[in-house]
């Protein structure tokens, strides 16, 4: 009758400590994880996940304060170039696209086409009015395109310097929102980033 | 009278209790109410945090005071939440900024849609007690 009492009591701690652990959903080999995609990364001084989070952040969040889209309502803006003029690559659309969507987001911008997406945008149309598939009444109707109110352009460039053992790079990314109309430049911000690595153990 | 019988139960009381935390809740309109450390910063602290609403998105401004005689790093982002307490816009990337010796770094963010009424800073410092807020 003791003994079961102990067995009794084991039990129920051992269910009340359960309430603290859980089980992982995984099937792992122990050589894989996943981590946070939002972490600052600082494995080299070259241009890296945090450097085009942190600048689509600043531009995105510049960009909706700028009173020349707040004076419009909903204004039409494309993406033109963003040039890269470092001496590493830089994917300058992966740049430009996470802009974009942070500021289509807010809900208070549209986007045309661009023009890397523009050939698409025509075969669509072409396909809808010229191949014979389509309901005239339910096709797209050819000459409707918006043309955008603004365009954001910009340029990346940097400034590398090694003296010794230390590497100092510094970025600079510059955009700005030109009228399409008047050819005015009606915004512009920039972002500087600097990092500096030193390979000495001492 | 056996109180052989209610050993068990005590310590089970006092293990689940480690799974609690005893802090009681911030002050609603504090700082502390807005801002979430992750573990107590030894070095760093948030002064100052003020918001406003600027071309319908809500714009915030915090302080971090830096106390020692060395140069701190902080990492934050801000958590953007609507009227109903939903997040919004999805997850921030962490930022890094440095805070010189014995100065005031100012932070500024604005929202990413013109739903955000409220948010909280989340900050980090490499030089912290280790210990929970």
């Amino acid at each position: 009758m003791y003994k079961s009492n102990n067995v009794l009591k084991s039990t129920a701690i051992a269910l009340l400590l359960s309430g603290c652990a859980t089980q992982s959903p995984t099937l792992s080999s122990g050589n894989v994880e996943y981590g946070d995609s939002k972490a600052v990364e600082t494995l080299t001084n070259e241009f890296g996940s945090t450097d085009l989070q942190t600048i689509a952040e600043s531009m995105a969040s510049s960009l909706l304060q700028s009173p020349a889209l707040f004076e419009k309502k909903r204004p039409l803006v494309t993406v033109a170039e963003v040039k890269n003029k470092t001496s590493e690559y830089i994917d300058t659309k992966s740049i430009t696209d996470s802009i974009r969507t942070k500021i289509v987001k807010s809900g208070m911008v549209r986007f045309a086409v661009d023009t890397s997406a523009m050939q698409t945008q025509v075969d669509e149309l072409t396909r809808q009015n010229q191949s014979g598939l389509y309901k005239k009444s339910k096709s797209k109707k050819m000459g409707n395109m918006e043309g955008a109110d603004f365009r954001i352009e910009g340029t990346i460039t940097s400034i590398v310097k090694r003296v010794g053992d230390v590497k100092d790079v510094y970025y600079k990314f510059s955009l700005q929102l030109v009228d399409n109309e008047s050819g005015t430049m009606e915004w512009a911000d920039e972002k500087e980033i600097r990092k500096t690595s030193n390979k000495s153990m001492f | 009278m056996h109180l052989s019988k209610f050993i068990p139960l005590v310590i089970a009381l006092l293990l689940l209790s480690a799974c609690a935390s005893h802090k009681p809740p911030p002050r609603p309109g504090s700082i502390n109410a807005k801002v979430e450390q992750l573990s107590e910063m030894s070095y760093l602290q948030v002064t100052d945090l003020r918001a406003v609403k600027r071309n319908h998105l809500l714009t915030v401004q915090a302080e971090i005071n830096n106390t020692d005689s060395d140069n701190q790093q902080l990492y934050y982002r801000f958590k953007w939440l609507d009227a109903a307490g939903f997040a919004v816009g999805g997850e921030e990337a962490w930022k890094p900024v440095l805070v010189y010796a014995y100065q005031k770094q100012t932070l500024t963010a604005v929202a990413p849609s013109p739903q955000v009424t409220d948010f909280r800073l989340v900050v980090q410092s490499p030089d912290n007690t280790g210990d929970l807020p």
